[in-house]
């Protein structure tokens, strides 16, 4: 009764939690299904889908099976998109929680900090970072979470600011409530419902910036990725434009599934179009 | 009639105390003076804004390229095929190499407040010479994606919002998220397949044919077809975001007093919401641009790379694969300059588009 | 004789919300004649706003009109397509709201708003419209300078943009401006101000005022005739000589006595602080008398059968106690 009205209400939600369920089970399922290193050459090069039931959806130029490396791409997508986004939030609310409780010189100096990672294109320092540093895992993680947790600290500081004007905040030092248990009790907990939300906008940024480096060739090379898959077969879209196309589909799948879970969040703890 | 007249006097005392104040206001607010030297010292004082960010930009630069493994004298020895410990110690020397690390920061920076952003030994030229060969080709493709996304946007969100919840809201919503979703290359590649090698329609890639153009109109001919194709795949998402942001914008502001204003007045409906709502829609929109400023030259790089468009994107890739630090920080910095522009560009136009804005 | 210019016959406006119907306004009659100032009077929430904009055509789209018949000039409103609804609005009836602040187009100027409310209903060139603008400023005793047409409505107060409001509602010499509280957001000196330049307009130009307001005192100063609105329907039809000591119904009566100061400002919160109880909210009236659970004069037919408008003294009451105790309840202050 209350699901069907959640699919009704909430379509952006359901379908964003459906895409989302079926790519962690492919994530999940992927060394059950194909137990091999995925970077290992098994068949014949380019295989056209269907052309060998074995490998459904056919081989790529150094014969590595495309359906496999599609599913340890969903390992990889999750689990940067997870690692990222948390960093990004975790670092983002800390500051945020800061600049917005304490004000004056300190808000200042972490606002002026936003403003200057916000000034760089992303992209461009995400590049920078990783071309500086080396293309592992770790490396873009970081450089993701270097360009994406300024919007957190802004989002938070701001609801910091609107918090902290409300009686039960400005009331607690009167009553001997220390800061720390007043931004823990109080400012995080009003927080968090906007900021997993955002955590999972945040997710399909960085899975989409991971993408777009590994498609220039700055993905970890010990991975399987997506956007890497593409970049390789970007050589042959005129014969066999399924190389591209295929692990393309995954990421627009993966990211919308993101975008519309947040928005569908977004629609249900949004008290206005709650009713 | 019950009530006596009393307010025939041309302007009442109180319309006159109201004009009195609204003056004083006016010239508080000072807007009598010339537009041109209001314009000349917001921008002053913008641009001294913009120079502390700057330097930190710098900062910024000079950590990484010291975090890049071997330094300038490596690298440059290690181009010519190698040389003994002691050459290398002297070409430290002569590169100001062997000071310590807060000098040569100074020294960096000081370079760049001279425009000296360095030496490409890839490509044996100066940074700022090769930024500058490429610099007209990221700004013909991102203001023509630019100009593309916010008429498509616009005109979307404008649609949308006439009947929300209808077919075509629906149908836009749809195809806007969707888009939303695509990374831009992926979206070229597939537009090179389907007008390129299917229907070949438009050139895959590159400025200019190969056979060079002898006329002017031959060349600016083949200049559109070449840029047509990668603006539409930079433009299209942005436009997906100025979608969203200008329906939204529109049913909010369609609820406004003055909106009821003007259909009271009985104005006819579209010109209601030409110039009572889509006016005032659009200032999100033209906020929005100025956020995604970065944004859009990142997704530059992208679409250069799958579009073989010889701009500042493509020159930052071939940086990183010729490991030449040194030009891809030489991008960064012009990047933040780009960003901190725009943003300027942005504010003047709030500025004229919403008289309530001031540049003071 | 004069004309009648607009007339409403058993008009009923309900909001919907999914499938639940709540009626606002229940089979309300009114009437107003060529230069005369109707005030309708009533609590926030009695459905007085809602009328005036089934009036003009502009219910929300939650709104609807579910009956009744409204003539403008002796041309029935009912069934008429949206075209020709837009063509009178603001033509021959238009109408100036409540707060002035949010009420004009930050990005456009005062001579711009003048401008398309002129050119709305008439074909003239740009520059005519702007002269044209500038003796509307005139006649709102704004200075007609080009200076204020290019002024943007941030920078007036809000008297002025009320005044700017008014020029546009009468940009086209309309027979009926209907007055949604025009002056409770304004100071008391510039409400008299506004008024009297209302006041001023309706002579010049013989056009009719729908003054819709919560203040009697301000009724007693400025109107014709009086009706007094309670939970969507006419209780009491009157002139407006009757106010303060002649009205008969007793949902008026509580209203003069309600009022404890003149000042319109603080009598929109203070009215009806002595009648206990409040109106019964839309969709949950009874059969009888809406008016009945908080009457002192209620009996027993009250509960049972909703009461007519019967002819008393200069006008019409709705009210079984009046009708019994006949119109010599008139003189039984």
């Amino acid at each position: 009764m209350i699901s069907r009205r959640i699919v009704t209400r909430n379509p952006a939600l359901t379908l964003g939690c459906l895409l989302l369920a079926a790519l962690v089970s492919v994530a999940l399922a992927a060394p059950w299904l194909y137990p091999d290193d995925p970077r290992d050459m098994v068949a014949p090069a380019l295989l056209v889908v269907g052309a060998d039931l074995n490998f459904p959806l056919g081989t790529d130029a150094l014969g590595r099976d495309v359906a496999a490396g599609i599913a340890y791409g969903a390992r990889t997508s999750l689990l940067l998109g997870a690692l990222a986004a948390g960093c990004a939030t975790a670092i983002g609310m800390l500051l945020g929680l800061v600049a917005g409780y304490a004000r004056g010189w300190v808000d200042g100096l972490l606002m002026r900090l936003c403003e200057l990672f916000q000034t760089i294109p992303h992209f461009l320092l995400a590049l920078f970072v990783v071309a500086i540093l080396g293309a592992t895992l770790r490396n873009i993680v970081l450089a993701i979470t270097l360009t994406s947790w300024p919007s957190v600290a802004r989002l938070v500081r701001s609801q910091t600011l609107m918090l902290r004007e409300l009686d039960f905040v400005r009331i607690a030092p009167a009553m001997n409530v220390g800061r720390l248990r007043v931004i823990l009790t109080h400012l995080v907990p009003n927080v968090l419902p906007t900021v997993v939300t955002n955590a999972s906008i945040l997710a399909a940024v960085a899975i989409l910036g991971e993408s777009g480096l590994s498609f220039l060739g700055l993905g970890d090379p010990r991975l399987v990725s997506w956007g890497g898959m593409l970049g390789e077969g970007r050589d042959m879209i005129r014969t066999i434009p399924s190389l591209t196309l295929l692990p393309g589909a995954a990421i627009v799948l993966t990211v919308l599934g993101l975008n519309l879970l947040g928005d569908g969040l977004n629609q249900a703890l949004d008290p206005r179009r709650r009713s | 009639m019950n009530a006596p007249l009393d307010a025939t006097a041309l302007p009442t005392a109180s319309v006159r105390t109201e004009l009195a104040l609204a003056t004083l206001e006016e010239s508080a607010a000072s807007s009598d003076r010339p537009m041109r030297r209001r314009v000349m010292w917001f921008l002053v004082r913008r641009i001294t804004q913009a120079i502390p960010i700057l330097i930190m930009v710098g900062v910024i630069n000079f950590t990484l390229l010291n975090l890049a493994p071997g330094d300038f004298a490596q690298v440059l020895v290690g181009n010519a095929g190698g040389a003994s410990a002691d050459y290398l110690d002297q070409l430290r020397q002569s590169f100001g190499l062997d000071q310590p690390l807060w000098i040569r920061l100074v020294n960096y920076l000081a370079r760049l407040a001279r425009f000296d952003l360095g030496y490409s030994y890839s490509a044996h030229a100066s940074v700022l010479a090769l930024i500058g060969q490429r610099v007209t080709a990221t700004l013909l493709l991102t203001g023509s994606a630019l100009a593309m996304a916010v008429v498509l946007g616009v005109c979307g969100g404008f649609l949308s919002s006439l009947r929300p919840g209808g077919g075509l809201d629906r149908l836009l919503s749809a195809v806007a998220v969707i888009i939303y979703a695509t990374p831009s290359f992926l979206l070229g590649l597939a537009l090179i397949i389907l007008f390129s090698v299917k229907l070949r329609w438009l050139p895959a890639g590159g400025l200019f044919d190969a056979i060079p153009p002898t006329t002017w109109s031959g060349a600016l001919a083949s200049l559109l077809a070449h840029l047509l194709l990668p603006a539409v795949t930079l433009a299209l998402f942005f436009a997906s975001i100025y979608l969203r942001v200008t329906r939204t914008a529109m049913l909010e502001v369609r609820g406004l007093d003055y909106v009821r204003t003007a259909r009271a007045a009985g104005l006819p409906p579209l010109r209601v919401a030409r110039r009572y709502v889509l006016r005032n829609a659009l200032l999100p929109v033209v906020t929005i641009i100025g956020l995604q400023a970065g944004t859009l030259l990142g997704g530059a790089i992208l679409v250069e790379v799958v579009f073989a468009w010889p701009g500042l994107g493509r020159l930052a890739f071939e940086a990183v694969f010729q490991r030449d630090y040194n030009l891809l920080s030489g991008v960064v910095l012009c990047g933040a300059v780009a960003v901190l522009a725009v943003n300027i560009l942005v504010d003047l136009l709030y500025s004229w588009l919403d008289p309530r804005i001031d540049l003071q | 004789m004069t004309a009648t210019v607009l007339s409403v016959r058993n008009l009923r406006v309900a909001f919907r919300h999914g499938s639940a119907r709540a009626e606002v306004v229940r089979g309300l009659d009114l009437e107003v004649l060529a230069g005369e100032t109707l005030a309708v009077v009533g609590e926030s929430g009695c459905g007085k706003s809602i009328s005036a904009l089934s009036l003009i055509g502009l219910l929300p789209e939650t709104a609807q009109i579910v009956a009744g018949r409204i003539e403008l000039l002796g041309r029935s409103l009912s069934g008429l397509p949206e075209r020709e609804v837009r063509a009178l609005r603001g033509d021959r009836i238009s109408m100036v709201f409540q707060d002035p602040s949010a009420a004009l187009n930050p990005t456009l100027t005062v001579g711009d708003h003048l401008i398309d409310a002129i050119l709305a209903h008439r074909a003239v060139g740009r520059a005519a419209a702007r002269a044209e603008a500038a003796t509307l400023l005139e006649q709102v005793r704004l200075p007609s300078s080009a200076r204020m047409l290019d002024e943007y409505p941030h920078r007036l107060s809000g008297g002025m943009r009320q005044r700017v409001m008014i020029a546009m509602a009468i940009a086209n010499q309309p027979d009926v401006l209907i007055a949604d509280e025009p002056t409770t957001a304004l100071d008391a000196t510039v409400q008299h101000e506004i008024l009297a330049l209302l006041r001023d307009i309706q002579d010049r130009n013989r056009m009719a005022v729908v003054l819709i307001t919560h203040d009697l005192g301000l009724v007693a100063r400025w109107a014709d005739r009086v009706l007094v609105m309670y939970a969507g329907e006419g209780v009491e039809a009157r002139s407006a000589s009757a106010i303060p000591h002649s009205l008969l119904h007793p949902y008026s009566r509580a209203l003069v006595e309600a009022r404890p100061l003149r000042r319109a400002e603080r009598g929109r919160r203070q009215i009806l602080r002595e009648l206990a109880g409040a109106p019964p909210l839309p969709g949950e009236h009874g059969r009888g008398c809406s008016f009945a659970p908080r009457c002192p004069l209620v009996r027993e037919r009250c509960e049972r059968e909703s009461p007519q408008m019967l002819v008393a003294a200069d006008g019409h009451v709705a009210c079984h106690a009046v009708a019994e105790r006949g119109i010599n309840a008139e003189q039984a202050t």
